[in-house]
C-alpha cells in the first residue's frame, strides 16, 4: 500500500502486475494508473503482461504489439472527443487533464449585414491559419484588385505582378466573385461537393460594408 | 475471488473520473474483443471499427455499470451487440445466429487452428503472431518450476493469490513476487517484438 | 503443469516465410499508404455516397480565419435529385437544383439566375473520382468525430507539386464526406469545410427545393445559356497538358450579371479535374476598360491568376498552388 510517487520502476512494475490480477488496493490502483499513463515503458509492460496471459490461454490472441498500440491510439483520439464522463472532482492530486484535441465547430461569428449582393467590395479577414482570432481589415474605397505574391511563388517573369507584403490584406472584388461562382459550380470533391459543391458556390467569405 | 474483482478496482477508479483506468482495461481486453468480433464479421475492415465502437459504447455506459456481472461479461455483450448492429446496418445477414453467442468459456473464443488465415490476417501478421506465440511458449519452458507454476495457476487456472498460496504452500507475498518475475522474464523475451517498430522486415 | 501446448510446426513456419517473400506488400496497417485498389475503392465509395445519400445539415466553411456557413440538403429518390444550399448570413442567397435545372436566388437584389444545365454537367456534379489515386497517395489516419458522427480520416497527399493535400473525414456509415481540409505545403490548413450538424439518410423532401423555385414573383429572371463546346473548336489548345489534370467540361457561358451593368459577355470556361480538385480556365475577348491589371491572388486555398494573352483575357483559378495556374496559362496556345 505504498503511495509514494517516487517509486522506482521495478516497484511500479510489481504494482502493475498486482493490479492486473486484481490484487492491489485502491491507493495502489491510483498510483498505478498515474504511473502507467506517464511512462511508456510501463505502458509496454502492462500490455506485455496481458499479451502473455492471453497467449497462454490461446495462441490466436498473439497479436503484434504494433497493432494493439495503433488500436489504443485510435481509441484515445475518439475518447478525446467524448464529453467528459464525470466531472473529475474526486480525482486525487496530480492528474493531467485530458484536453480535447478538437474544438467543436462554431457557427459563424457575428457578421455585419450590409448586402449589395453583386457589387460589394469583399474584404477577407486576414488571419494566420493557426486558429488565432481573425482581424477584420478595413474596406478600401476603390474597387481595385490587389495583386499579391503568394507564398513560395515570387512574382516571376510571366506573368509579372506586383507583390504585396505578406500578411497584407487581400481584397476580392465582385468581378472575381463571378468567376469564383462559375468555377465552384463544378466544385468536385471537396470541400466542394462536400455536399457543398454548392456549399462553396455560395460566397464563403465574411464581409462587411 | 471472482473474475469481477480483478477488474473491479479499475472500474471503480474509472468511475471516479480517471480515464486511464479505462484505457488499461482496453489494453487488457482489446485482443479478445477483436477476436470475438472477427468470428462474427467476415469483413476485416469492419472488425477493428466494431471493436472501437464497442469500447466507445462501454466508455459511455460504464458509469452506470453496477457490477451485476463481471466487467468482461458485460463488455462481451456490448461487442456482440455492436457487431450485430453493424451487420444489420450494412444490410448483411449476421454470419451466426443469436444462439451461437450464448456466453461460453473463454477458450471457446479461439476456435481456429493455427495455420488458417482469417479474413483480416495477412501472412505478415500471422507470422508475427506465430513468432510471439513461439516466444511466449519458449520463455515459459525456460522458467523455473516455481515461477511457471505460479503464472500458470493464475493465468490459465484463474486462481486468486490466496488460492495459489494455498496450492503452492507459500505466503501470498511470494505468490505475488513469483508471478511478477515470471511475467518479467517472458516480457523481456518479447521485447524484440515490441521494440521493432518499422524495422522488422519479414 | 503444462496445460498449454505449442502448436507451432517448424516446417509450417518456414513455408510461410517463403510465401511471404514471394508476395507483394500486403494490406497496410493504419497510417501506411493504401494500395491503388484500396484507394480507388475508397474514392468510389465517397463518390457514390455523395450522389445517393439523402442528407441535410449545416456546413461551416473556414478560410483565412473567417467563418461562414450554409444550410445544405441533398435528396435523391431514384430518378430525381434535388439540392439546396442556403447561405446563413444576411445575404440569404440560395442555390436550388432539381435535376438539370439550377436556380441561384439573390433575394435582396431580387435576381434569379435560372440555368438548364447539360445533363452531363448537372448530374455529373463532379465528385471525387477513383482516378484521383493517380495524382494522390491515400492513407488512413485513424478516425475522428464530426458532428457527432464517427468518421475515418483519409489523407490524400499529392504526388507532385501541382496540387494541395487534402484531409477528408468520411462518415463511417454512409461514406459521405463530413469534413474536408485543404492543406498547404507546410501542412497548414488553408480551408476547411465541415458539417457542424447533419442528418444522413433522412426522408427526401423535394418540396423544400421545389417550393422556393416557384416563388419568384418580383424577381428578375436571367437565363444565361451554357453551350457545350470544345477547346479546339474555340481555337485553343493546352500544350503541354498539366500533369494529372484532364478536361472535364468546356462551355461558352455568361457569368452572373453585374447589378446595373451591361449584359454580360459570354466567356469560354474549360474545367480541368484531377479527380479531386479542379481548375477553371476562363477565356474572353480583351476589354481594355475592364481588363486593366494582371492579378495573382489567393483566398483560402483558391488561387486566381488573371492576365492578358494576346487579344484575350485569361483567368485561371483553382484550389491549387499558384505554380499550377501558371502552368495552365503558359500552356495555353492559340491555334487560329
Amino acid at each position: 500500500m505504498n503511495n509514494d510517487p517516487a517509486m522506482n520502476p521495478d516497484e511500479m512494475r510489481r504494482l502493475l502486475s498486482a493490479i492486473a490480477d486484481g490484487e492491489a488496493g485502491p491507493a495502489e490502483v491510483e498510483s498505478g494508473c498515474g504511473a502507467w499513463a506517464a511512462d511508456a515503458r510501463l505502458h509496454e509492460r502492462w500490455h506485455a503482461y496481458h499479451l502473455i496471459g492471453d497467449v497462454l490461454r490461446s495462441e490466436d490472441l498473439a497479436y503484434a504489439p504494433r497493432h494493439d498500440q495503433a488500436f489504443l491510439e485510435r481509441l484515445q483520439l475518439r475518447l478525446d472527443a467524448e464529453p467528459a464522463v464525470l466531472a473529475p472532482r474526486a480525482l486525487a492530486q496530480t492528474d493531467t487533464p485530458v484536453t480535447p484535441r478538437r474544438q467543436g465547430w462554431r457557427l459563424p461569428l457575428a457578421m455585419a449585414a450590409g448586402v449589395m449582393a453583386l457589387a460589394t467590395v469583399l474584404v477577407v479577414a486576414n488571419a494566420p491559419t493557426d486558429g488565432s482570432a481573425p482581424t477584420i481589415a478595413q474596406a478600401p474605397q476603390a474597387l481595385m484588385p490587389v495583386a499579391q505574391g503568394t507564398q513560395g511563388a515570387a512574382a516571376e517573369s510571366v506573368p509579372a505582378l506586383e507583390p504585396v507584403p505578406a500578411g497584407g490584406r487581400m481584397v476580392r472584388d465582385a468581378q472575381l466573385d463571378r468567376y469564383l461562382r462559375a468555377h465552384r459550380d463544378y466544385a468536385a470533391a471537396l470541400p466542394g461537393s462536400l455536399p457543398g459543391g454548392a456549399g462553396r458556390s455560395v460566397s464563403t467569405v465574411a464581409f462587411e460594408r | 475471488m471472482t473474475a469481477a474483482d480483478t477488474d473491479g478496482l479499475l472500474v471503480e477508479r474509472f468511475k471516479r473520473g480517471d480515464r486511464r483506468a479505462f484505457e488499461m482495461l482496453v489494453v487488457k481486453y482489446q485482443r479478445r474483443i477483436e477476436r470475438l468480433i472477427a468470428r462474427m464479421v467476415r469483413d476485416s475492415d469492419l472488425v477493428e471499427d466494431i471493436a472501437q465502437e464497442t469500447f466507445i459504447r462501454a466508455y459511455r455506459a460504464l458509469p452506470q455499470f453496477r457490477g451485476e456481472s463481471a466487467f468482461y461479461t458485460w463488455l462481451y455483450r456490448i461487442a456482440v451487440n455492436s457487431a450485430k448492429k453493424a451487420l444489420a446496418d450494412l444490410k448483411r445477414d449476421p454470419v451466426l445466429t443469436e444462439s451461437a453467442f450464448a456466453m461460453r468459456e473463454e477458450d471457446d473464443e479461439t476456435s481456429r487452428g493455427p495455420a488458417e488465415l482469417s479474413s483480416g490476417e495477412t501472412p505478415e501478421s500471422l507470422l508475427a503472431s506465430k513468432e510471439i506465440a513461439a516466444t511466449v511458449n519458449a520463455a515459459i519452458e525456460d522458467l523455473s518450476e516455481d515461477l511457471r507454476q505460479a503464472i500458470v495457476l493464475r493465468e490459465i487456472e484463474g486462481l486468486s493469490y490466496d488460492e495459489i498460496a494455498e496450492a503452492m504452500n507459500c505466503p501470498i507475498g511470494t505468490v505475488r513476487s513469483r508471478i511478477f518475475r515470471a511475467r518479467e522474464a517472458i516480457a523481456e523475451r518479447l521485447r524484440p517484438h515490441i521494440d521493432a517498430k518499422e524495422g522488422r522486415r519479414w | 503443469m503444462r496445460a498449454w501446448r505449442s502448436r507451432i510446426d517448424g516446417l509450417g513456419l518456414l513455408a510461410l516465410l517463403v510465401l511471404m517473400c514471394a508476395l507483394q506488400p500486403v494490406r497496410a496497417a493504419a497510417g501506411a499508404a493504401l494500395s491503388d485498389d484500396e484507394a480507388r475503392k475508397w474514392l468510389a465509395r465517397i463518390q457514390t455516397a455523395a450522389h445517393e445519400r439523402n442528407y441535410q445539415g449545416t456546413l461551416v466553411f473556414s478560410a483565412d480565419g473567417s467563418l461562414s456557413s450554409a444550410r445544405v440538403a441533398h435528396f435523391n429518390n431514384g430518378a430525381q435529385s434535388y439540392e439546396r444550399v442556403q447561405a446563413l448570413d444576411g445575404r440569404m442567397q440560395q442555390t436550388l437544383r432539381h435535376n438539370d435545372r439550377v436556380y441561384t436566388l439573390w433575394p435582396q437584389a431580387r435576381v434569379a439566375v435560372v440555368e438548364e444545365r447539360d445533363p452531363l454537367q448537372a448530374s455529373l456534379r463532379p465528385v471525387v473520382e477513383p482516378r484521383a489515386a493517380e495524382s494522390y497517395e491515400l492513407r488512413i489516419q485513424g478516425s475522428g468525430h464530426v458532428a457527432g458522427r464517427e468518421a475515418q480520416m483519409l489523407l490524400l497527399s499529392p504526388r507532385d507539386g501541382n496540387r494541395f493535400a487534402q484531409r477528408l473525414w468520411i462518415d463511417s456509415r454512409s461514406g459521405l464526406v463530413l469534413r474536408a481540409d485543404i492543406l498547404g505545403a507546410r501542412q497548414q490548413v488553408l480551408e476547411s469545410s465541415a458539417f457542424s450538424q447533419v442528418e444522413i439518410d433522412v426522408k427526401p423532401q423535394p418540396e423544400s427545393v421545389l417550393q422556393p423555385m416557384k416563388q419568384l414573383a418580383g424577381y428578375r429572371q436571367v437565363r444565361p445559356a451554357q453551350v457545350p463546346t470544345r477547346l479546339e473548336q474555340e481555337g485553343w489548345t493546352l500544350n503541354p497538358p498539366v500533369s494529372g489534370f484532364r478536361l472535364a467540361n468546356c462551355t461558352r457561358r455568361a457569368l452572373d450579371p453585374v447589378e446595373g451593368g451591361a449584359a454580360p459577355q459570354p466567356v469560354l470556361q474549360a474545367v480541368f479535374s484531377d479527380g479531386l480538385t479542379h481548375v477553371s480556365l476562363f477565356v474572353e475577348p480583351l476589354d481594355r476598360s475592364r481588363h486593366q491589371q494582371p492579378l495573382l491572388t489567393q483566398v483560402g486555398a483558391t488561387h486566381t491568376l488573371m492576365h492578358a494573352h494576346g487579344d484575350w483575357w485569361v483567368t485561371v483559378m483553382g484550389d491549387v498552388p499558384a505554380q499550377t495556374l501558371k502552368q495552365f496559362f503558359q500552356a495555353l496556345e492559340r491555334r487560329r
